[in-house]
């Protein structure tokens, strides 16, 4: 025999061993919403009932605490399970567990049901308790945060009536239904959370007078056997582990969708039978918006999430936020525009007041700003104790030049002569021009009358120096009236003005090119030529 | 298209602002109901408190009320059928179609006394209808599947709660009705000889707003249906705990209510963007049409309904969320 047969012959015997373990035994584990022993008494006729049905497979029945039960699965060591429908939707997230093959129907009086809810129970004659918002803060029996119908099915009714659970009320976990039951007639607990059906077997039993309790929140549904505070959700489905072969699950389903209700091993578990499998989604729903396992795990949290979720309310952010930029930066452009405009108007303004204060041929002062700084001046003097001359110059011959050589030579004239004679004064002294070919300059800040002569020497100078225009070469001079400041009583600028005006004339009569001084109302005194005649005798 | 659903996020921001501003003191949705099993998520959605504020239910006994409540303005929108909302519209209240909450497939049944067995054998026989509802609908199309003529038959004028009364002092042969009379026909010997199922897609319930009303109430017309179709939802998977809640205010039994919704089809968000496509062979448009011959011809409409803003889907949540 070659090493492969052997081999093949080997692989064989395993098979058909396994195969052989698996159709002689199934081990049902139950869960243990009941005391164990009252749980064995009612689930071994159910287990033998499937022993029966199945022919040569031997049906096991073990009652296991939910622990128990977790581990079991884990391990492989139960085939078929019955559990409550949250606990039934936790073990198949961890281990792949099938559909349910068949939900119970539960049976009550001749009536059956396939759904289970929560009771929230409360001592009768409590009159402090009436409604779900009166369990806030209030101490609350339950048998587990596992059990659908003894914890999480009033939960979320809690929650929906604003009482968060268990953030808000005080949990004492009592282990089983009865022991609820009995926390709560013994007054440890202010009310107790356990599932539909529970009452009416203890009362069965003649465990418990029903007087003794009251259900809070009762819910009006029709025909449905039991007291209840929740809304339903599917009884406890019967699962098939992964590894039962598919020809002994549909005989397991067979044989639980014909177990009918007058049968004894229906009677015992209390059961009328079982149903097709119901939706377990609404479990699922409520174990999700209670965050129940599994749905414990906060889910990883992506921005597609966000934009899924918050989507209008980032898009109202994003428009608002674009919204304030483009006016910040509208306002920022108008106000630069602004500011532009505001120096334009600025220069423009100042161009202006140039145009408004000066000769537009010469650019010197005119007799506006010449009235002005002359105001300026005087006062600044009559503080300071000094002295200030005012010149008032007429040109002599520049009638005869205009006339010869036209108003544009005269005119370039008159600029030459603008110019040189703001070149021979001091920064502090103004040269205006009044008008045609008549100055005037004001000397500010003199020791002394005196002071002012060479100056005035120098201005009569300058304007008798030839002047070449256009290969001309002009020639005229200047006559000048003075008239000093302080003099005995007050004066004002404009009478200092003619003063100097009269002086100029006096120049003029005596013989043009020479100073004279205003020395009284009529008078003025010669004070002497450019060419440097003799020097004025008095003054004011 | 990215840029497109934006802008359209935009503009619905827009329009947002504009009605919660509106909102916050305008009046609120009032809806006209009656007990129908078709309407019952809205029953429902009021007993789980998913209505939204400012929506109430104003209930009737019959859809009667409902018309006479929406002529008179005291309600904005109702729950009715296609044909009635036809004739609504007809008498000058323009009414534009939101949601469809079922069509029959087999609730509204034609119930006859033996030996009658087919359409055929009614012919000269006394058929109870009720007057001006959609029973007028199923005996047209009673006659036309059994090619008789109305004269052909004695038309007594009697609506589904006071039938049985009739059938047992032998005054009509024929009933033309609907859950839960005709189960309690049934168990007097009465067999079903001809339901919806055979003509689909004409009978349809549906939430029917006044067009007045339309833009001004548009966030709550949106939240009602949210609630709608989370009631629906619970009905859908949650079906025990709602049939005996809705059980419990009909003072029916658990079996009598499933019983009710035997016949109806109650579409969920998918199935109502099928009946609101224009062109769809689901199409309300479609059913909308075939009343307007069918109702022109027994004289309840004098003028066929021009069709004009008589669906508006834009309400309909964008997807189905689960309850």
């Amino acid at each position: 025999m070659s090493a492969r047969a052997v081999h093949v012959l080997f692989a064989l015997l395993l098979l058909f061993s396994v195969g052989a373990q698996a159709s002689h035994r199934l081990t049902l584990g139950v869960f243990a919403f009941r005391p164990k022993p009252v749980m064995l008494e009612r689930y071994q006729p159910l287990a033998d009932y499937l022993s029966e049905r199945l022919g040569g497979t031997r049906v096991e029945l073990e009652v296991l605490e939910q622990d128990e039960l977790d581990e079991a699965v884990a391990a492989l060591r139960v085939d078929l399970v019955m559990t409550n429908p949250s606990h039934y939707l936790e073990l198949r997230s961890h281990n792949s567990l099938s559909g349910a093959l068949a939900t119970v129907v539960s049976a009550e009086s001749g009536r059956a049901v396939s759904s289970l809810g929560g009771c929230i129970i409360v001592r009768a004659g409590r009159g402090d308790i009436s409604s779900l918002r009166d369990l806030k803060g209030r101490r609350i029996a339950i048998s587990g945060p596992r059990f659908l119908g003894g914890y999480q099915a009033q939960a979320f009714e809690l929650m929906q009536a604003g009482v968060r659970v268990p953030e808000e009320v005080e949990l004492l976990v009592s282990g089983r239904h009865d022991q609820v039951v009995e926390a709560v007639l013994e007054g440890r607990a202010d009310a107790g959370f356990i599932r539909t059906g529970i009452i009416e077997s203890l009362v069965a039993e003649g465990r418990l007078d029903a007087s003794q309790l009251v259900v809070l929140n009762p819910q009006a549904l029709a025909g449905y056997p039991y007291a209840v505070s929740t809304r339903l959700y599917p009884e406890w489905p019967f699962v098939a582990l992964p590894h039962v072969d598919p020809q002994m699950v549909r005989r397991v389903s067979a044989a639980l969708l014909g177990l009918e209700a007058d049968h004894p091993a229906a009677r015992a578990a209390g059961i009328a039978g079982f149903s097709p499998p119901l939706d377990y989604l609404p479990v699922e729903t409520l174990a999700r918006s209670l965050r129940l396992p599994p749905f414990d795990q906060a889910p990883a949290f992506s921005w597609r999430d966000v934009w899924s979720r918050y989507a209008d309310f980032i898009v109202a952010l994003g428009v608002v936020s674009a919204l304030v930029v483009v006016l910040l930066v509208v306002i920022a452009r108008r106000n630069r525009q602004l500011a532009q405009s505001v120096a334009a108007l600025v220069e423009a303004q100042r161009a202006l007041q140039h145009i408004a204060w000066h000769d537009a041929l010469t650019g010197l002062p005119n007799r506006t700003l010449l009235a002005d700084r002359l105001s300026q001046d005087m006062r600044r003097v009559r503080r300071s104790g000094a002295f200030l001359a005012l010149a008032y110059i007429d040109l002599d011959g520049f009638k005869a030049v205009n006339d010869t050589h036209g108003h544009e030579v005269g005119d370039r004239l008159l600029v030459e002569i603008a110019r040189r004679m703001r070149g021979v004064l001091r920064d502090v002294d103004t040269v205006a021009r009044l008008g045609g070919d008549e100055f005037a300059a004001i000397f500010a800040d003199l020791a002394d009358a005196a002071a002012s002569q060479p100056m005035i020497e120098r201005l009569l100078a300058t304007i008798a120096e030839p002047v070449p225009v256009d290969g001309l070469r002009l020639e005229v001079s200047g006559s000048i009236g003075v008239s000093y400041f302080p003099q005995d009583g007050e004066i004002e600028a404009e009478q200092l003005l003619r003063q100097a005006d009269h002086a100029m004339y006096a120049a003029k009569l005596a013989g043009r090119n020479r100073c004279c001084v205003f020395a009284g109302d009529a008078a003025a005194q010669d004070m002497g030529t450019a060419a440097g005649g003799p020097p004025p005798a008095s003054v004011v | 298209m990215q840029r497109r659903a934006f802008l359209l996020r935009l503009a619905a921001l827009g329009a947002a602002s504009v009605t919660a501003g509106g909102c916050a003191s305008g009046a609120p949705l009032t809806v006209g109901i009656h007990p129908w099993p078709g309407y019952e998520p809205l029953y429902l959605a009021r007993a789980f408190g998913w209505l939204p504020e400012g929506v109430s239910l104003r209930e009737g006994q019959a859809a009667g009320d409902s018309v006479a409540a929406l002529r008179a303005g005291a309600v904005d929108a109702a729950a009715l059928t296609l044909d009635e909302v036809l004739v609504a519209r007809a008498s000058g209240v323009r009414l534009t179609l939101v949601l469809v909450f079922d069509s029959s497939v087999g609730a509204d049944v034609v119930m006859a006394r033996s030996p009658i067995q087919r359409p055929a054998d009614i012919a000269g026989r006394r058929v109870a209808v009720e007057h001006g509802a959609v029973g007028e609908i199923v005996l047209s199309k009673l006659l036309d599947a059994a090619g008789l003529r109305d004269s052909d038959v004695t038309v007594l004028e009697l609506p589904p709660d006071r039938q049985l009364e009739a059938w047992r002092a032998g005054e009509i042969d024929v009933a033309i009705g609907y859950e839960p009379s005709s189960s309690l026909l049934g168990r007097e010997g009465a067999r079903r000889i001809f339901d919806s199922r055979s003509f689909p897609g004409i009978i349809f319930d549906v939430l029917a707003v006044r067009h007045d009303r339309l833009s001004g109430q548009r966030s709550r017309i949106d939240a009602l249906l949210a609630g709608h179709f989370r009631a629906l939802n619970h009905l859908r998977v949650n079906r025990e705990d709602a049939l005996r809640r809705i059980a419990a205010w009909r003072g029916l039994s658990f079996e009598e209510t499933e019983r009710s919704f035997a016949g109806l089809s109650l579409p969920d968000v998918a199935g109502n963007r099928s009946h609101f496509d224009p062109s769809g062979k689901r199409g309300i448009l479609k059913a909308a049409r075939e009343l307007n011959a069918l109702m022109l011809r027994t004289g309840r409409l004098s003028v066929a309904d021009d069709l004009v803003e008589l669906i508006d889907p834009s309400f309909l949540p964008r997807s189905a969320g689960l309850g």
